[in-house]
């Protein structure tokens, strides 16, 4: 027989289990039905303030307002976001100063502090659409934030609003801040004015220690910096770490880099070889043909497919070349990847 | 009487020891649970970035689709024809005919227009023969590889072979992708580059209605089987799989859907081929070379329903994939034995490698030999109709109580299934499993446990395809998925 204090024991967890079975059956319920009137209440709202919307942008002028409760902000200013991302031109224009009249702006600096993090995503964002400096010392706040997500939208929206201020900072935290995603870091800087990026761009990149500029180079291509030989010039030295040497070569496309290019056909690290091969297709001449036909033979497999691929594209050099290289070669790797590329060619046409 | 003592003192101890094995259990059921509400609300806020139409644009990773295919004449076209509908900006799909018996190559060379292509194949993972490689006239970025017969795991080695891109997404052939599959999926790649690994949530498609290769409208399956198996999903994802994601110690990507970095699959070998759960030991294998080698990285689950499958509907073929399931996770962890408490296994070997052998390895044979002596005790006169009693509400109560809290994560989530007859079947489902279904699966289970011990090899059993959403109506079952919690 059990001893009577197991059997308590499993009796009271007995108990205690159908109560909680019962609670959070009645939890899903009452969540249900919340969630449902919740949406029943989005969509009257919705079909309350759209025409709204709908009537500001296309024609510069509104209906009356209604009045707006204090939970409804939130909601109307999410829509006024959707609206936002997607217009571009006089649209967003019209769309600000609609804003300026529900007095968006001070609603959305009250949901910086609040607790949720998508309202304050929501706050951030609006403020950085409608260039509200009265937050700025609010979002640099937030733009040292744990959370990637919150200080990385609080330094785009710092950008938005001034981008003569902000860009060194955030340049350099770009540098600190692994845990920001490149992607949204790309697009961020893709929208903010050139005029302040690209300068304060070059001068990080010219500054920065050799850890730091595999994230910083391929920036230069989201901003179409030109020019860049001279930034490039060093960082292209055989003996950079392979990283950097790596995200150079990538970002090179300067004819200016071509000899030094060349040169680091024959480095020792196989991604050096795969991307000098690459930025030969898009910098070489006709007289790069030997070089990349010696790295159809390189026993890695990227360096051979990227050397065919980029003889393809140097000038003079077409299918019937590849044909006749193929047929004149003695390496099988060679003939075998210069027949994947060929095809490859006949299959695009 | 007196013979009587040790054998009662037999019966406390293992009381005893039942109720401890049930409190350590639930509890890290109930922690598990605690840290998915945590993942899901880090989860949702991070999808606020869906404010930002244009986020991800132009800077998505593009990604290698792998589909082996082993006898899939009746579903591989309109599988594939899916396929190359994703919205994704840049991604191939490759599938590898695995020395089909059937006619799954014609039929793919008749679909795409397929002519051999003389690809410059790179062997970096030992596979069987690649007999030709095709690609299709009609869509640049399909090939198909045509290579003998060696199982789904040496499928996958060829394609990761052929694979061009960083990023490849193992598919199986009997999936329903969402339009978004992939750029959901990927995700945590762009967010975090330390990211091996991302899986998606894997729903059943039993029930639905799929039009053109994908879900058209969401429903539950009449089939009692199907329906208790979409409960046993809910658990499985949203805290088996969501709890873990925090620790980085998930050790199951489910091998219907699955993200994976190539470098660092080649980099420890590819998959393995002597195992019927490929998927798991890959995850495991991960983790221990990671871990042991002080290596940085992660491995983590997107909690978004983004890939469907069929659940079997028939008693014979769930037992057969919940036996190669159990056998499955058992070669996974002996074949990765030395992650477990390694002084730098981290939390995968001390939280999640203990938690699964101890559960999910020796689980069944916890439940079904405690059902035994209950059972036994009961009718021998040793455990009163009472105490019997209590152990039954106790023992199917914290089965409908977990089965419940998934239910409230979905509820919280993604509430997929909204109507209110939905929701109630559901609740009636997270009763009713408890009542036999639960058990068959144990013994089941238990079942694949000895015969592992005893040696017995498993193949994968035979999986019957319907075919029957080329018709474009509600799915019965077949397929396979991941275990379950």
């Amino acid at each position: 027989m059990p001893s009577d204090g197991l059997l308590q024991a499993a009796r009271l967890s007995g108990i205690a289990i159908l109560f909680l079975i019962v609670l959070l059956i009645g939890c899903i319920i009452l969540l249900r039905v919340w969630l449902n009137t919740r949406a029943r209440r989005e969509e009257r709202l919705a079909t309350r303030w759209l025409p709204i919307f709908t009537q500001a942008i296309e024609e510069g002028r509104h209906p009356p307002l209604p009045r707006l409760g204090p939970s409804e902000l939130a909601l109307v200013l999410g829509l006024w976001l959707r609206f936002y991302q997607s217009l571009r031109g006089q649209a967003r224009s019209r769309l600000r100063d609609l804003a300026g009249e529900i007095h968006l702006a001070a609603f959305a600096r009250r949901l910086l502090t609040s607790r949720n993090t998508q309202e304050r995503i929501m706050a951030i964002l609006a403020l950085g659409h409608l260039g509200e400096e009265t937050a700025w010392q609010d979002l640099e706040r937030l733009g040292q934030d744990d959370n990637p997500m919150l200080s990385l939208l609080a330094a785009g929206a710092m950008l938005q609003i001034n981008a003569v201020w902000s860009i060194e900072d955030v340049l350099a935290r770009i540098t600190q801040r692994s845990d920001w995603p490149m992607t949204t870091v790309s697009l961020l800087l893709a929208e903010a004015d050139p005029a302040a990026v690209v300068p304060a761009l070059r001068n990080a990149v010219r500054l920065s220690p050799p850890k730091r500029l595999p994230r910083l180079l391929p920036l230069l291509k989201v901003v179409n910096v030109t020019g860049s030989a001279d930034l490039l010039l060093p960082l292209l030295a055989a003996d950079q770490p392979l990283e950097v040497l790596v995200a150079a070569l990538k970002v090179a496309e300067d004819p200016l880099l071509l000899p030094t290019v060349r040169r680091l056909v024959d480095h020792p690290e196989w991604p050096v070889r795969a991307q000098a091969a690459r930025a030969l297709g898009r910098l070489g001449e006709t007289a790069d043909v030997t070089t990349l036909r010696a790295l159809l033979s390189d026993r890695v497999w990227w360096v051979r497919y990227r050397a065919a691929r980029s003889l393809l594209k140097l000038p003079g050099i077409g299918p019937a070349q590849l044909s006749e290289f193929a047929a004149t070669s003695s390496d099988r790797f060679a003939r075998d990847i210069l027949g994947q590329i060929l095809a490859e060619a006949e299959a695009a046409r | 009487m007196i013979s009587d003592q040790p054998l009662e003192h037999w019966v406390l101890a293992l009381q005893g020891f039942f109720l401890l094995y049930f409190l350590l259990l639930n509890g890290g059921y109930i922690a598990l649970n605690l840290l998915s509400l945590l993942t899901l609300r880090q989860y949702f806020a991070r999808r606020s970035l869906e404010f930002l139409p244009q986020a991800h644009k132009g800077f998505d990773l593009p990604i290698s689709l792998l589909v082996p295919a082993y006898n899939e004449e009746a579903t591989i076209a309109s599988s594939v024809r899916s396929m190359l509908q994703l919205a994704y900006p840049e991604y191939e799909v490759i599938v590898i005919n695995d020395g089909s018996r059937d006619d799954t190559l014609a039929s793919l060379i008749e679909a795409f227009a397929l002519q051999p292509f003389p690809e410059a194949y790179w062997r970096r993972l030992v596979t069987q023969e690649v007999r030709g490689i095709y690609r299709s006239t009609r869509h640049p970025n399909l090939r198909v590889i045509d290579k003998a017969n060696g199982g789904k795991a040496d499928a996958l080695n060829a394609g990761i072979n052929a694979a061009r891109y960083p990023l490849f997404c193992a598919v199986d052939a009997d999936s329903v992708l969402q339009r978004d599959s992939l750029s959901r999926v990927v995700q945590p790649f762009l967010e975090d580059p330390r990211t091996l690994v991302s899986g998606g949530t894997i729903r059943i498609a039993n029930g639905c209605r799929i039009r053109h290769g994908f879900i058209d409208e969401i429903g539950l399956p009449h089939n009692p089987l199907a329906l208790f198996q979409i409960v046993e999903y809910l658990r499985a994802f949203l805290f088996g799989r969501m709890g873990w994601t925090p620790l980085n110690a998930v050790l199951i990507i489910s091998g219907a859907f699955g993200l994976f970095r190539k470098e660092a699959v080649i980099g420890v070998g590819g998959y393995r081929t002597a195992t019927v759960g490929e998927d798991m030991e890959l995850i495991v294998r991960l983790h221990r070379h990671y871990r042991l080698a002080g290596k940085p990285y992660r491995i983590t689950h997107v909690p978004e329903p983004i890939c469907w499958t069929e659940a079997p509907e028939t008693l014979r073929v769930l037992k057969s994939q919940r036996m190669r399931w159990q056998r499955g996770l058992l070669e996974s962890l002996a074949a990765n034995a030395r992650l477990l408490f390694h002084p730098r296994s981290g939390s995968a070997g001390w939280f999640a490698f203990p938690f699964f052998l101890a559960f999910e390895a020796l689980g069944p044979l916890v439940e079904v030999v405690g059902y035994l002596l209950f059972g036994i005790g009961f009718a021998l006169g040793k455990i009163s109709l009472e105490a019997f009693a209590t152990f039954l509400v106790v023992a199917v109560g914290l089965g409908v109580l977990l089965s419940v809290s998934a239910l409230l994560l979905e509820e919280l989530s993604f509430r997929i299934y909204p109507q209110p007859g939905q929701l109630l079947r559901l609740l009636a489902a997270t009763v009713l499993e408890n009542f036999g279904y639960r058990q068959a699966i144990a013994v089941w289970r238990f079942v694949a446990l000895l015969r592992w011990i005893g040696g017995a090899s498993q193949g994968w059993g035979t999986m019957t395809r319907s075919g029957n959403w080329q018709a474009e109506t509600p799915r019965p079952g077949g397929g396979s998925a991941p275990p379950a919690t």
